[in-house]
C-alpha cells in the first residue's frame, strides 16, 4: 500500500514540476542548468542538484551537512545583508531576502573546481555557499537569468533575492514567496503587541509571528529551518530538556512539555537593531498560568538553548537577538 | 538522485501528461489509502489506549453500574471540509467539533438510543502540546478539545475523553469524526432528507421556505443544520433542535436504505470513508449499521442546562442533577 502511494506521489510530483515549468507562476526549486570542469570539459552528468525537500535522498554525510547549512543560514544572511557589499542594499525601498536553497554534488570523477550554471529567480542579487561548515557569500556571474559560479567539493548553494520593500503590509505577495498572508481564522497564534529594538523604536510592522500549524505562511528557507527546528524538538525534546543546564533547573525535576512552537519572523531581517524587546500575547487556550510557565528556548545555529523571558498575565516577555524558531515550555500534567 | 537541467524540462513535461492519465486511474487507490492514513494518524498517543473502565456511579445514597450489553459510539462533525490537510507532526488543528451525538446500543434489550450533546456545553478539556504531551486543563466548550493534535485520531480521542469526563467517566467506546462534506454525501445517498421547516431560511437558502416540508438535497441539508449566525436564533440551542430533526429523518431514511439493499450498508460506510476518521474500518462500521438495523430507536434527547453569552462565545452550562439522572435511565442499572 505504501509503495502505492509512493508511486501516486511520485507522480504528482512529476506533474507538479511540469505545471510549474510551464505555468512559471509559483517559486520554483534551484535547477542545474550546466556545468565545466576545470579543463573546460561538459561536467554537467557529474553533477546532483537536490532540494530540501528532497534532501532524504542524499547521503547520511550530506544530508548532515545540508542540515547544518539550514540551521545556520538565518544569522550567516544577515551578516551578510549587514556588511557584505554583493548582498547588502543601501536603499529603503528595497528588501534582500533568501529565496531558495539546495545541494549541490560534484562527482569526484571530475577535476575540479567545476563553474556550475544554475537557474535563478527573476530578483536575483547574490549567492551564499556553506562549505566547510561556513556560509559565504561568493562571486557570481548573472547570464540570461542563469548564475555562474565556482565549486570545489559538495556545497550548499542559497539564492538570495532583492524586492520592494512594501510597506504597505500583509497583503501584498512579494517575489520569492517572501510576502506575509493573513493567518487561518478557528484557532489563535500568539499575537505580537510590541517590539522594540535597542533604540527604543516599535518595529512591530517588521516582524510575525507564525505557529508551526500555519508555517507555510513562512518565505520557504524560514519554513525550512522551522521545519527542521520543529522535528528535532518533537523527536529530542527529552535530550533537550536534560542536557540544557538553565532549562533543567527552570524544570527543578518535573516533567515538562512544549505548549507552542513559533516563528519569529522579518520582513527585512538585515535591518533589525538587537536586542529587540518583544512581547506576545499568548493564544488563549495555548496561555500557560504564570506559575506554568517554564522557559522559552530559541533555535540558534541547530541548537534548542534557553531564552531569558518571563510570563505575566499570559503576556511572554523576552529579549531576543535573532529572528528564527521558539518554543514555549510549560510543567506538564504527566 | 535527482538530476536537473533546462533540456530536462520537456521530458518532464511528457511525463507529467502521462502521470496526469495515470493520476486518475490511481485517484480511488489514493482516495482510498488517504482513508487509512487518517486512521494511523494516531502516532502521537499512546498505542496501548483503551478506553476507561466502566464507571459506578452514586446517585441518592445508591450505587449504579453500567448495563453489561452497553456500547458506546460517539459520532462527532466537525466544522471544516475533508480538503484540509493533516500533518501528524501538528500539536493543534483548527477543526472543532460543532456536531456531537452519542449513540448508545443496548444489546440485551436491542434499542437504540441517542444522546445530542450541545458543542458549546462548557467542560474540562485536556490541552496537549508538542508530541501529545498533557499539560494543564481548562473548562471550555466542548468543540475545542478536537483542535489539539493533529486533526486525526488523536484529536478525536481527546474529544471523546472531554465527552467521557462530562459523563461521569462513561467510556466511549468507538467513534467516528466526519468532516463537512458528509452531510451532503449521505444526504443524497438515502436519496434526500424530508424535513419540516420552521424556521425562516430567507436569508441562507430561500428554497427551504417556513412552513413546508423540503426533501433536502446534498449541500441543502448543510444549510438546514449549519445555519446559526443568519438565523434569528443565534445561540446553538435553535440549531441543534434542527440537527435533532435532520437526523430523526435521516435515521429513517437509512433504515429504509438498509431494509431495501443489502449492499446499502457497506455503500455507506464506503462513502463516507474520505470524510471519516473512526477507531473502527468500513467493514466494522457496515456490521455496526446491519446490526443496529434490527434495534428499535428510542429517539434523540437532548442534555438539559442554559446557554449564556460568555466573554465572546455562547456557554452551554448543563443541569448537572438532570445529566446525572438522564446517564443514570440510559445507561446504568442499580447495583444488588
Amino acid at each position: 500500500m505504501k509503495r502505492t502511494l509512493s508511486c501516486l506521489l511520485a507522480l504528482v510530483m512529476l506533474l507538479s514540476l511540469s505545471v510549474a515549468a510551464a505555468a512559471e507562476t509559483e517559486q520554483e526549486d534551484i535547477e542545474l542548468v550546466s556545468a565545466l570542469d576545470a579543463k573546460g570539459e561538459d561536467a554537467t552528468e557529474l553533477v546532483t542538484v537536490t532540494s530540501f525537500a528532497d534532501r532524504e535522498e542524499l547521503s547520511e554525510d550530506n544530508l548532515k551537512m545540508y542540515e547544518d547549512a539550514i540551521a545556520t543560514i538565518l544569522k550567516a544572511f544577515e551578516e551578510a545583508a549587514r556588511n557584505d557589499p554583493r548582498v547588502h542594499v543601501d536603499s529603503d525601498e528595497v528588501v534582500v531576502a533568501l529565496y531558495d536553497t539546495c545541494f549541490v554534488e560534484l562527482d569526484e570523477n571530475g577535476e575540479q573546481p567545476f563553474e556550475i550554471e544554475v537557474t535563478a529567480p527573476e530578483n536575483y542579487k547574490a549567492s551564499m555557499l556553506f562549505t566547510d561548515g561556513v556560509w559565504n557569500v561568493i562571486d557570481t556571474e548573472l547570464d540570461n537569468g542563469n548564475v555562474r559560479y565556482t565549486q570545489e567539493g559538495n556545497a550548499v548553494l542559497a539564492e538570495i533575492v532583492i524586492y520592494a520593500s512594501g510597506k504597505g503590509g500583509d497583503e501584498e505577495h512579494e517575489p520569492g514567496d517572501q510576502g506575509f498572508h493573513p493567518s487561518r481564522e478557528n484557532y489563535e497564534q500568539p499575537e505580537l503587541q510590541e517590539v522594540v529594538d535597542r533604540n527604543g523604536k516599535n518595529v512591530n510592522d517588521n516582524l510575525r509571528v507564525i505557529i508551526y500549524r500555519d508555517n507555510e505562511e513562512l518565505p520557504k528557507v524560514h519554513r525550512d529551518v522551522f521545519e527542521l527546528a520543529y522535528e528535532d524538538l518533537y523527536e529530542h525534546f527529552d535530550e533537550i530538556s536534560v542536557e540544557d543546564k538553565e532549562l533543567s533547573e527552570a524544570a527543578d525535576g518535573k516533567p515538562v512539555a512544549v505548549s507552542d512552537a513559533f516563528f519569529v519572523s522579518a520582513r527585512d531581517s538585515s535591518r533589525i537593531e538587537y536586542n529587540l524587546r518583544i512581547r506576545l500575547e499568548l493564544t488563549k487556550y495555548g496561555t500557560p498560568d504564570d506559575d506554568e510557565f517554564v522557559a522559552l528556548m530559541e533555535y540558534v545555529d541547530g541548537v534548542w538553548q534557553f531564552a531569558d523571558s518571563s510570563v505575566s498575565d499570559g503576556v511572554l516577555s523576552a529579549t531576543i537577538d535573532h529572528i528564527g524558531p521558539f518554543a514555549i515550555v510549560v510543567f506538564s500534567v504527566e | 538522485m535527482r538530476r536537473k537541467t533546462r533540456g530536462d524540462k520537456r521530458s518532464l513535461l511528457l511525463v507529467g501528461v502521462l502521470a496526469a492519465l495515470i493520476l486518475a486511474g490511481l485517484l480511488a487507490v489514493y482516495l482510498w489509502e488517504q482513508h487509512e492514513l487518517a486512521l494511523e494518524r494516531d502516532s502521537v498517543v499512546d498505542e496501548s489506549y483503551v478506553p476507561s473502565l466502566r464507571p459506578v456511579l452514586q446517585y441518592e445514597g445508591q450505587r449504579y453500574r453500567m448495563r453489561d450489553g452497553i456500547e458506546t459510539y460517539l459520532v462527532i462533525g466537525l466544522d471544516k471540509f475533508s480538503t484540509e490537510k493533516l500533518d501528524p507532526l501538528d500539536y493543534v488543528n483548527d477543526q472543532q467539533s460543532d456536531f456531537l451525538i452519542l449513540l448508545i446500543a443496548d444489546h440485551d434489550r436491542k434499542t437504540l438510543n441517542a444522546l445530542h450533546i450541545n458543542r458549546d456545553t462548557m467542560a474540562e478539556i485536556q490541552r496537549y502540546g508538542l508530541a501529545g504531551r498533557k499539560l494543564k486543563s481548562f473548562t471550555g466548550q466542548l468543540a475545542l478539545a478536537h483542535t489539539f493534535g493533529s486533526g486525526g485520531r488523536d484529536s478525536a480521542r481527546y474529544t471523546t475523553d472531554a465527552v467521557s469526563k462530562l459523563l461521569y467517566g462513561v467510556p466511549m467506546e468507538h467513534y467516528s469524526t466526519l468532516t463537512l462534506d458528509a452531510v451532503p454525501t449521505l444526504t443524497d445517498l438515502v436519496g434526500g432528507v424530508p424535513v419540516y421547516i420552521e424556521d425562516d431560511f430567507s436569508r441562507v437558502d430561500p428554497a427551504l421556505a417556513r412552513g413546508t416540508t423540503v426533501r433536502l438535497q446534498g449541500g441543502q441539508a448543510l444549510s438546514f443544520i449549519q445555519a446559526r449566525g443568519a438565523m434569528n436564533d443565534a445561540s446553538n440551542l435553535n440549531r441543534m433542535a434542527r440537527q435533532r430533526v435532520y437526523m430523526q429523518s435521516l435515521y429513517e431514511q437509512l433504515r429504509l436504505n438498509l431494509d431495501q439493499d443489502d449492499s446499502f450498508a457497506l455503500r455507506l460506510a464506503t462513502e463516507l470513508s474520505g470524510t471519516m476518521v473512526s477507531d473502527l474500518d468500513v467493514t466494522e462500521l457496515a456490521e455496526l449499521a446491519e446490526t443496529w438495523k434490527e434495534y428499535s430507536f428510542a429517539g434523540i434527547e437532548t442534555v438539559e442546562g442554559e446557554a449564556v453569552l460568555g466573554d465572546i462565545y455562547i456557554e452551554f452550562y448543563p443541569d448537572q442533577d438532570a445529566l446525572q439522572r438522564q446517564i443514570l435511565r440510559l445507561m446504568f442499572e442499580p447495583e444488588q
